[in-house]
């Protein structure tokens, strides 16, 4: 831990560098995640009402949603997810370098991910509930709306920490090709420059985030799960 | 009042065609509880799913108090379903919502404004006798607790029509009684029909004023229960008032009479008058005397010693306002199969 602390206070990368990288980090992350929940929680819940026996039951849809925009993007490696979407990510925001050119490729990474995620914490509300819903008059809407998401809560944030979990992850890979934050940080001085302390206070700073994000997930599902 | 005609379902496993439902007709008058009795596979879940229109029924008619449910789309259809409040057999709460918001849901659909509505649920929680359970959450309720917030979520839109999916299926002997209790008292309640689906017969002889039977997806009998025990041949007869299993006979030991008496007659000594008349002693075998629908109803398994005519026996309990009939059981055959 000395050793650590000398660290800290000597090495001009981590005094300069170090905040501002996670800060980054925390954009990317934070940015990418809310795109994903906002998109991807509809697509989930349209995944689960289009399949069969579903609430509104349409091939088409499901075939087209499930087998090929998830399925297909999901397939694909995250490392050239980012690379082919370079084009597209300039064409939205401008540019193809810092956290929010970053956050592009980030999210649409992990909305088909979250969007599984989704359906199948919604599969897990019994059917009997639904057909409560039904038979006391509510509309699709309003049972999808006052029913399925509320039951399914515990599951759906549960789903929204392993998605942010997955993210950060990801986040580190996308700070190589121009992302910034704390992967370029631990590249450029941990790899290129063999600066190891940097590497280890990096690593160090990323386990906290991903626990403090697990633990605060954690409690939230608490929080809500009545059952 | 509801009234079903010629209710059919059809359901289609790839090329196989499966008839749950065949021709059902029924009607449940206001101020009365029917019961729809049948075995596992009967239908009886089907039943449920078409009259609450969860499923379209194949043909057929759901009327109540003389509407068509079974005309109505979308928003008539919704609003319909209320004219019908369904209770399941594993309650089907919402867990993320409090007591009072389960029973508070279909008047929220309704746009009942939060006020009012509070003071609808707290009444609807006293008449199901949870008064003080408002704040607290499914999951910290039992099994007959559950049950009666169901009953109450089913009452809150005032429906012509409670129906029972199997209400006490999942409960313990003393918790089925005491829904089956809530249940009679609900009998009371203005221009409300009650049907109540089941296996069991126990609900059927408590709290039944009429019954079906529901075999294969059709019903093959159907009355008051008065009307339906009162017979020596019928499946629900057999079924609410059986003889209970006994030993068999040995060979050459004498025939076997049944005999069914009810009313003030269940509880005079006919078997005895009919022993003196004939001059030959009547040994009661087996049988069952039941109190159903303020009726006692008195079914007995007599033997008649050989040497005496089984027919003068039979005609002798006639005579005193009994009903009779020659069992021909074959000494070695099973009971009750
Ligand atoms: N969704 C369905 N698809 C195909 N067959 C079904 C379906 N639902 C019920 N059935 C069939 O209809 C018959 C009656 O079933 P059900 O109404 O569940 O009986 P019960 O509730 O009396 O046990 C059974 O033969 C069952 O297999
Ligand atoms: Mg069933």
């Amino acid at each position: 831990m000395i050793l650590l602390e000398d660290t800290w206070f000597n090495n001009p990368a981590l005094q300069k560098a170090l905040l501002p990288a996670v800060y980054e980090t925390l954009i990317m992350v934070g940015l990418s995640s809310l795109v994903t929940v906002i998109i991807g929680l509809p697509l989930g819940v349209v995944l689960y009402v289009t399949q069969k026996g579903g609430l509104g039951e349409s091939r088409g849809v499901n075939f087209v949603l499930s087998s090929i925009v998830v399925n297909i993007t999901r397939s694909i490696p995250y490392a050239i997810l980012m690379v082919a979407l370079i084009p597209f990510t300039r064409w939205l925001v401008g540019t193809s370098l810092g956290p929010l050119a970053a956050s592009v490729s980030l999210a649409i990474a992990a909305i088909p991910f979250f969007a599984r995620l989704v359906e199948t914490a919604l599969r897990e509300v019994s059917p009997g509930k639904l057909d409560a819903a039904h038979a006391m008059g509510s509309t699709r809407m309003q049972s999808v709306a006052k029913v399925l998401i509320p039951e399914a809560m515990p599951g759906l944030i549960a789903g929204v920490t392993t998605t942010v979990v997955t993210i950060i992850g990801y986040s580190a890979m996308a700070g190589l090709v121009g992302g910034g934050g704390l992967g370029r940080l631990a590249y450029n001085y941990g790899y290129q420059r063999y600066q190891s302390d940097v590497m280890v206070i990096t690593v160090i700073v990323i386990v906290i985030i991903v626990q403090a994000v697990q633990w605060s997930g954690d409690w939230f599902t608490r929080r809500v799960d009545h059952r | 009042m509801i009234t079903v005609t010629d209710l059919t379902k059809v359901y289609h496993q790839g090329r196989r065609e499966v008839r749950a439902l065949d021709g059902v007709s029924l009607t449940v008058p206001a101020g009365s509880i029917h019961g729809i009795i049948g075995h596992s596979g009967a239908g009886k879940s089907t039943l449920v799913r078409c009259l609450t229109l969860l499923d379209r029924p194949t043909a057929g008619r759901v009327e109540i108090n003389g509407v068509d449910l079974t005309a109505a789309h979308d928003a008539a259809l919704r609003t319909a379903r209320r004219r019908i409040g369904l209770v399941f057999q594993q309650a089907n709460l919402f867990d993320s919502r409090t007591i009072a918001d389960n029973v508070g849901y279909p008047l929220e659909l309704i746009g009942m404004k939060k006020a009012e509505r509070d003071a609808k649920v707290a009444e609807l929680l006293r008449v199901v006798g949870l008064p003080d359970s408002g704040p607290a959450y499914p999951a910290q309720l039992s099994g007959g607790m559950r049950q009666r917030v169901g009953i109450a979520r089913a009452l809150a839109t005032e429906p012509d029509v409670l129906l029972f999916d199997e209400p006490t299926s999942a409960l313990d002997p003393k918790t089925t009684d005491e829904i089956l209790d809530l249940i009679l008292s609900l009998k009371g309640r203005e221009g409300l029909a009650v049907l109540v689906i089941t296996h069991e017969m126990h609900v059927v002889k408590k709290i039944c004023d009429s019954v079906s039977l529901l075999d294969d997806g059709r019903i093959v009998e159907s009355g008051p229960l008065v009307e339906v025990v009162n017979s020596l041949d019928g499946r629900l007869a057999e079924a609410l008032l059986g003889i209970p299993p006994h030993a068999p006979l040995d060979a050459g030991s004498g025939t076997l009479v049944d005999v069914l008496s009810s009313g003030p007659k269940a509880s005079t000594p006919v078997v005895a008058h009919t022993s003196r008349e004939v001059g030959a002693e009547l040994n009661i075998i087996a049988g069952s005397v039941e109190h159903l629908a303020g009726t006692t109803f008195s079914h007995l398994r007599i033997s008649v010693p050989p040497g005496t005519d089984p027919e003068r026996v039979v005609e002798s309990l006639r005579a005193q306002g009994a009903d009779a009939k020659i069992t021909d059981l074959t000494p070695n055959e099973e009971l009750d199969a």
